[in-house]
């Protein structure tokens, strides 16, 4: 059997090894309000190379012709450095998206989304690597 | 030589202890539960980096939620579909990390009442220090 659970949500996971990191946001609710969805105060002592993939708001078993806007941001150091929109109505794939960045040492680092209607679920996560 | 079993409830280890894969065969998907298509009990003692493609021959338009569990949270969740010429293949590979020791399953449920048949495609590395 595997083990309980022991990553945190929202939250800086270190690898085993020591060579990254990752984040997940888990089930977000969609809401026209600003919400951080993954927080991360100290990056840790070394540089890291981040992906962060992005699959916009979904509706379980929904339908793509209906479709959905979100935007995402990407704030570190109190500044925006990045932010997009993700639009999935059915003008073919894909419907999520991959962004790559090289983030400082003990930088924090939010992911905000916005979505245009309260119509679903985001999901986030961030895969990371010390250079 | 022993034959590799390659079932969707296993990560087959390449030879050289580096990499692995996974395939969940064709699998039909209807919208009247969550479709299990790879299902790991424990993913083994290391971290790892996996990619995965979903793909369909289905010649209708069908729209399909695909979502990630590990430890049983939900990390990722999506809609897909294989509408006109896109087809799934325009899709981005999808990429993630899953920690040592968790439970790995990828779900997919459509909008279909109709059984649909999906294949996915798994492969990865263990996130050692080389």
């Amino acid at each position: 059997m595997a083990e309980a659970n022991q990553f945190g949500l929202s939250s800086l996971n270190q690898l085993d090894t020591g060579i990254g990191w990752y984040s997940f946001s888990g089930l977000v609710s969609a809401s026209t309000n600003r919400k951080p969805v993954i927080l991360i105060n100290n990056t840790g002592q070394r540089d890291s190379m981040i992906t962060l993939t992005f699959g916009g708001a979904v509706v379980t078993g929904g339908d793509l012709n209906i479709g959905t806007t979100s935007n995402i941001e990407v704030v570190l150091g109190g500044e925006t450095i990045y932010q997009n929109k993700l639009n999935s109505v059915d003008m073919g794939n894909p419907f999520n998206f991959e962004a790559s960045l090289f983030i400082p040492r003990n930088s924090t680092l939010i992911i905000y989304v916005t979505d245009t209607d309260t119509t679903g679920s985001h999901t986030s996560m961030i895969r990371a690597y010390y250079v | 030589m022993p034959e590799i079993i390659v079932t969707p409830q296993s990560l087959v280890q390449t030879t050289n202890g580096k990499r692995f894969y996974a395939y969940s065969g064709q699998i039909g998907v209807d919208n009247t539960q969550q479709w299990q298509m790879i299902d790991v009990d424990n993913i083994g003692e290391r971290d790892i980096l996996m990619k995965l493609e979903m793909g369909s021959a289905e010649t209708t338009t069908v729209d399909f939620t695909i979502r990630v569990l590990i430890n049983s949270v939900v990390v990722y969740i999506d809609t897909i579909n294989n509408a006109g010429e896109q087809s799934m293949a325009g899709y981005n590979e999808l990429k993630f990390i899953c920690p040592a020791n968790a439970s790995l399953a990828i779900e997919v449920i459509s909008n279909s009442t109709s059984s649909r048949t999906l294949t996915i495609m798994a492969h990865g590395k263990y996130l050692s220090i080389d």
